[in-house]
């Protein structure tokens, strides 16, 4: 077996971990929006969203490689300077971030599609602010399927491949994640190599769907709010 | 009816929601924001400009174990690290083109040294040519496959003929190019045996292919072959009927240039670096 391991799940790990972290945010908010708010170009937001799900990840690494180029719409001659993303564990993380954002926007939306809206209004007559609306009330009831939206697009963040290789590359020790390793120990008639990364990759998926299984199925711990807080 | 009474009672769900926001104003997501900040630390220990003395070196899949072997010597010598990639030529060319990341570019051909020379991504250091090959046709090591001439490959009975994409990388273009030298009849072994073809991406994948089927036969280079034993030669076409397989070294222009580029490209056209290259396999030019 000729691959070091560490270092893939590292890399893995690492990228998934950061594009996550850069896609919650917007992701949750967007999915606020799109789940309570109407406004002009609502469907045309919301499909535009969800498009890298259902395009090919190499259309998406296409599109990418274009913008990311030297002479790019991003590149050198536009911006003044070369962003020297392209090759590097940075476009790895926004190739996955792109990726993954389709999942973690819709599951955020059905998350607060759930929560009562009656609720919402009820807390604004109360005199909260918008934002303290959203903080105090819609965020913490919407959290258990916020926590799935979270991990759906960890999970798709790790075992991202076509957009990663096509804007990444297959660089062991830079760019190879645990997809591309083993895309590139199948093509290495390595196979010690590959089932080994396999076991990982299902290990990682196992423990992260398992997760959400858990949060979406568990019943919430009511017993010991009951005993504080009165009816 | 239960389920719509409870939908429509206001009260119930209401509590409910309360309750449990609630309880997230007693415990707030501490443990949610320990972790991110922890996460950002690690990117931020991680994200900090890479040294220079760290090299990207882009060199043709046939080319993985030796100079691998020769970069670690490189690497003990000089204390610089030299990280590797390695795929067919032409989409090693592809990334070069688009990315300012690779210092040193190894080609199986002068087609995609000199796509790169027009793109003006190549520092010019005269002739480029440091390495020859030839080509070898190879079955599984448990084929009972012979081979007289060429031409029986026409008639011989195997499922797919595995070469490197034969539009693109060298290793299949070089194929490609003998393979209709050698005339069947009216026209070649090309056109004989073009809807046998199976695609690989680069050089290796194809000798993995034809080493994990014995319905297969492949075309790779000779050194290729040398690092698999479950692979046979079949036939070795004679080295005057063959195209000329010539492998280019570039040094390759940088907005950041390491000096460490230039050390390890002259290391590769040093003598200990072509007696390695003869060891694996592979013709040095005089």
């Amino acid at each position: 077996m000729n691959v070091d391991v560490l270092e893939i799940v590292e890399l893995t790990v690492r990228v998934a971990a950061v594009s996550t972290g850069i896609v919650i945010v917007p992701s949750t908010l967007l999915g606020y929006a799109l789940a309570r708010h109407d406004f002009p170009g609502k469907r045309l937001l919301s499909t535009m969203t969800t498009l890298p799900m259902v395009l090919p990840p190499t259309a998406v690494g296409f599109l990418l490689l274009q913008l990311l180029a030297s002479d790019g719409l991003l590149g050198r001659k536009l911006l003044g300077f070369d962003l020297a993303l392209l090759l590097t564990w940075k476009a790895a993380v926004i190739a996955a971030a792109v990726m993954s954002v389709p999942l973690v926007v819709r599951t955020a939306r059905v998350a607060f599609e759930g929560v009562d809206p009656r609720l919402e209004w009820m807390a604004r007559t109360l005199g909260y602010s918008r934002a303290a609306v959203f903080f105090r009330f819609s965020l913490p009831m919407a959290r258990r399927g916020l926590l799935a939206a979270v991990i759906l697009g960890f999970t798709r963040a790790l075992g991202e491949f076509g957009a990663t290789v096509t804007i990444a590359g297959n660089i062991p020790g830079r760019t190879q994640t645990l997809a591309s390793a083993i895309f590139q120990a199948q093509q290495d008639g390595d196979a010690s190599a590959g089932y080994a990364l396999m076991a990982i990759a299902a290990t990682l998926g196992f423990v992260a769907i398992f997760s959400v299984e858990y949060l979406s199925t568990r019943r919430p711990a009511r017993s010991r709010s009951k005993a504080g807080v009165s009816p | 009816m239960n389920e719509l009474m409870k939908g429509a009672t206001p009260n119930r769900q209401g509590q409910k929601g309360f309750r449990s926001a609630r309880r997230f104003r007693r415990r707030p997501f501490q443990g949610c924001s320990a972790a991110l900040v922890a996460l950002f630390c690690w990117v931020a220990a991680c994200a900090g400009p890479e040294p220079r003395s760290v090299i990207l070196v882009a060199a043709a899949s046939s080319l993985k174990d030796v100079v691998s072997e020769l970069g670690e010597r490189f690497e003990r010598r000089t204390g610089a690290r030299v990280d590797f990639n390695f795929a067919g030529s032409n989409i090693l060319a592809q990334q070069i083109a688009v990315a300012d990341a690779v210092d040193v570019f190894l080609s199986a051909d002068r087609r995609w040294f000199d796509f790169l020379k027009t793109e003006g991504r190549i520092i010019d250091r005269g002739d480029a040519v440091f390495l020859s090959n030839r080509l070898v046709v190879i079955s599984h090591a448990d084929s009972k496959l012979t081979l007289a001439e060429p031409a029986g490959l026409a008639a011989a009975d195997f499922q797919h003929l595995v070469i490197a994409n034969p539009e693109a990388v060298p290793a299949g273009r070089y194929s490609k190019a003998w393979l209709e030298q050698v005339a069947v009849g009216a026209g070649s072994l090309w056109d004989v045996l073009a809807p046998k073809v199976a695609p690989a991406l680069d050089v290796r994948a194809a000798l993995a292919l034809v080493a994990s089927d014995p319905a297969m036969v492949g075309v790779v280079y000779a050194s290729d072959q040398l690092v698999s034993e479950r692979t046979r030669v079949i036939f070795e076409p004679a080295p005057s009927e063959q195209p000329a397989i010539e492998y280019c070294a570039a040094l390759i222009s940088r907005s950041q240039p390491s000096s460490v580029a230039l050390d390890f490209y002259t290391f590769l056209m040093g003598e200990e670096a072509r007696a390695a290259f003869r060891d694996h396999g592979f013709e040095v030019p005089e």
